[in-house]
């Protein structure tokens, strides 16, 4: 029992893994730090200390100015996108009883960049190549194009149930599908639409402001919370169907509740930051290595974990060739898998199901 | 708590693996199923568990259809081992055998003094204390197979059917295990129901057994009575000389195809 920590109260109890809830803490540390790191870093460099003084002080000037409307609606944006996606992955990772599954895979992403492309193809005048309406509402067309991918992934999955296998089969389908069609759409479009489009697609949180992180934090908050709720859920799901059933799980009912939350996470990632990719897979393998498959270790750790990744990213995406601002999708993976290679290494068992 | 099936017919799209099965495992004892590899053994286990739909008939656990009654109180009073499950690796023994008390709990009681209790029971029954921080891609199949056994335990019971459970074990777990099973029969007074391959095995460990073939029961009852050389041979097609085990008294199988080797 010195492993674990247990608080009791009445008929109120909770359990929590010492060693995990310490991973947890130093990760949500190195998190704070990451995001002080990039109000710190750009064209202009202003040092942490200073930072700090700016977002507790709300002291006015130029560095304020460049920290809270420029560098900190887009860094957060970046920390919760990166977040949706550790999650979003995690959750449907554990659904479908496979480490290798990431919202991208069944079709999210690309269903996302359909819905953006014809967001374009609509609104863009061909004449001018300049946009009918404003960007603002592509983020819509893109999460209705993810959502709707997963509704249609369930039903076209569904015959007396849903099976991991058949999800992912169909999502893989889907994914396909929703690729020609964006190919389809870039070919016949517009010249201009080529860049914006290959933007979109290869993910990029260049230019965001307050107003998506006003759309982004409520859409994230809610649905972690209700993440938590279905956290015990998620573990049974984990286990074989069999397994599930006989421990008294509405195993159907909440496959669908937690596909649901997983898609309405990867949605509104990629409505705001598009296709950026490998967040979704490697946060929650991250996290796995660094705890335990349990969910209660696992879900908030991804998150974490996910917005590390893509506010680090974003960071290089930045700066690395300045002053060119490149999409931060480039650097996720760049990130993440020498990490996530690092901790395969490390950890030196025997890679049986799943690593 | 009673468990039997009426007028069972059961399968698989439209192919019909049992037919027509009315059996009553016997309260309080251990029930071994034995028969040929597909002959529906494992179906059968699974209907009986509700976690496969019967094509017609019933199962009557208490006085209810299994499918009638709320899935979290069959959890509480019938536990299942399906045949060789499948865990994510990552995940520790103990992380495992704690979801055995998922019946019993709720988001607003996750871990009571008396899952904390339960669990270190089954932990402890089956041998498991001492590594129950390890994860389970750390583990031997043996091991392994007797996480799943402490997660069927801690779900506290009392019927627990188990789906070739000594799978895997090698011949000192495979008699470890069976003499769990049987202890939790005799001190725990549960309703055991096993699958097993070993007749000779099943032979000592059942006070019941139940042999399947061709989608029918062939026989049930007491191993000194049924177990006979016609029912090896019509069971598992192969021919049988039965003796007494010197040990326990009980049939004894020696098997063979033909006599010159
Ligand atoms: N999910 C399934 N879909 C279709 N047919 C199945 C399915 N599961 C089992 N069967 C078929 O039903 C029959 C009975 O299978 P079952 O698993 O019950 O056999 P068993 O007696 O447990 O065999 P074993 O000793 O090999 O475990 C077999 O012919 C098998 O092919
Ligand atoms: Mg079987």
């Amino acid at each position: 029992m010195k492993s674990l920590f247990v608080a009791r109260k009445g008929r109120l109890s909770f359990l929590y893994e010492k060693r995990s809830t310490l991973v947890v803490a130093i990760s949500m540390l190195i998190c704070i730090f990451s995001i002080l790191l990039s109000l710190s870093m750009g064209q202009k460099y202003i040092s942490i200390f200073k930072v700090i003084q700016i977002l507790f002080d709300g002291s006015i000037g130029g560095d304020s100015l460049i920290v809270n409307t420029i560098r900190l609606p887009r860094t957060l944006v970046a920390l919760f996108v990166g977040a949706s996606l550790g999650l979003s992955g995690a959750i449907l990772q554990g659904v479908v009883k496979n480490p290798l599954a990431a919202p991208n895979i069944i079709g999210i992403t690309d269903s996302g960049s359909v819905g953006a492309l014809i967001f374009l193809t609509l609104f863009t005048d061909p004449k001018n190549n300049a946009l009918t309406t404003s960007i603002f509402y592509m983020p819509v067309f893109a999460f209705a194009g993810a959502f709707a991918a997963v509704l249609i992934v369930y039903l076209l999955a569904y015959k007396k149930g849903v099976t991991p296998y058949r999800l992912i089969m169909i999502g893989i389908a889907v994914a396909g599908a929703a690729k020609a069609i964006t190919s389809i759409l870039i070919i016949n479009g517009p010249v201009v639409f080529i860049k914006e489009a290959q933007l979109w697609i290869t993910g990029t949180i260049y230019g965001t402001n307050w107003t998506h992180v006003k759309l982004l934090l409520p859409w994230f908050l809610v649905l972690f919370v209700l993440t938590l709720i279905y956290t015990r859920e998620l573990n049974i799901q984990n286990l074989d169907d069999g397994i599930s059933v006989g421990l008294g799980s509405s195993v159907e009912k909440n496959r669908f509740l937690l596909m649901i939350l997983s898609a309405a996470l990867a949605s509104g990632a990629v409505a705001v930051g598009g296709g950026i990719s490998f967040v979704g897979l490697i946060a929650p393998h991250i996290s796995r290595k660094l705890t335990n498959s349990s969910f209660g270790n696992v879900l908030p750790l991804s998150a974490v974990v996910g917005g590390i990744i893509v506010v680090i990213s974003d960071i290089a995406a930045r700066t690395m060739l300045f002053p060119l601002d490149l999409p931060v999708g480039i650097f996720t993976a760049g990130i993440g898998a020498p990490f996530f290679v690092y901790l395969l290494l490390k950890s030196q068992r025997a890679l049986r199901r799943g690593f | 708590m009673n468990i039997s099936t009426s007028n069972l017919t059961l399968g698989y799209g439209d192919f019909i693996v049992l037919k027509d099965i009315n059996v009553t495992i016997p309260k309080n004892k251990v029930t071994i199923l034995v028969g040929s590899n597909g002959c529906g053994k494992s179906t059968l286990l699974k209907t009986m568990a509700r976690l496969l739909k019967p094509m017609s008939g019933k199962v009557v656990l208490g006085d209810m259809d299994i499918f009638q009654k709320p899935s979290k109180e069959i959890a509480k009073e019938l536990a299942i081992l399906t045949q060789s499950p499948d865990a994510p690796s990552d995940l520790t023994v103990f992380n495992l055998v704690k979801q055995g008390r998922y019946p019993y709990q709720s988001w607003f009681n996750q871990w009571s003094k008396e899952d904390e209790n339960i669990v270190d029971y089954a932990l402890e029954k089956t041998g498991l204390s001492d590594i129950r921080d390890k994860k389970l891609s750390e583990l031997s199949g043996g091991q392994k197979q007797r996480v799943w056994i402490a997660m069927t335990l801690a779900q506290q019971t009392e019927i627990i059917l188990l789906d070739e459970p000594t799978n895997h074990l090698d011949i000192k777990y495979k008699i470890e295990v069976l003499d769990l099973l049987k202890h939790l029969n005799q001190q725990e007074n549960r309703t055991i129901v096993v699958v097993l391959h070993d007749i000779n095995l099943a032979c000592r460990y059942a006070d019941h057994i139940i042999a399947i073939k061709d989608g029918k029961v062939y026989a049930e009852g007491d191993p000194k009575e049924i177990v006979t050389e016609k029912l090896i041979n019509d069971v598992f097609d192969i021919n049988a000389k039965i003796i007494e085990c010197p040990l326990f008294k009980t049939p004894m199988c020696i098997t063979y195809q033909n006599l010159t080797i």
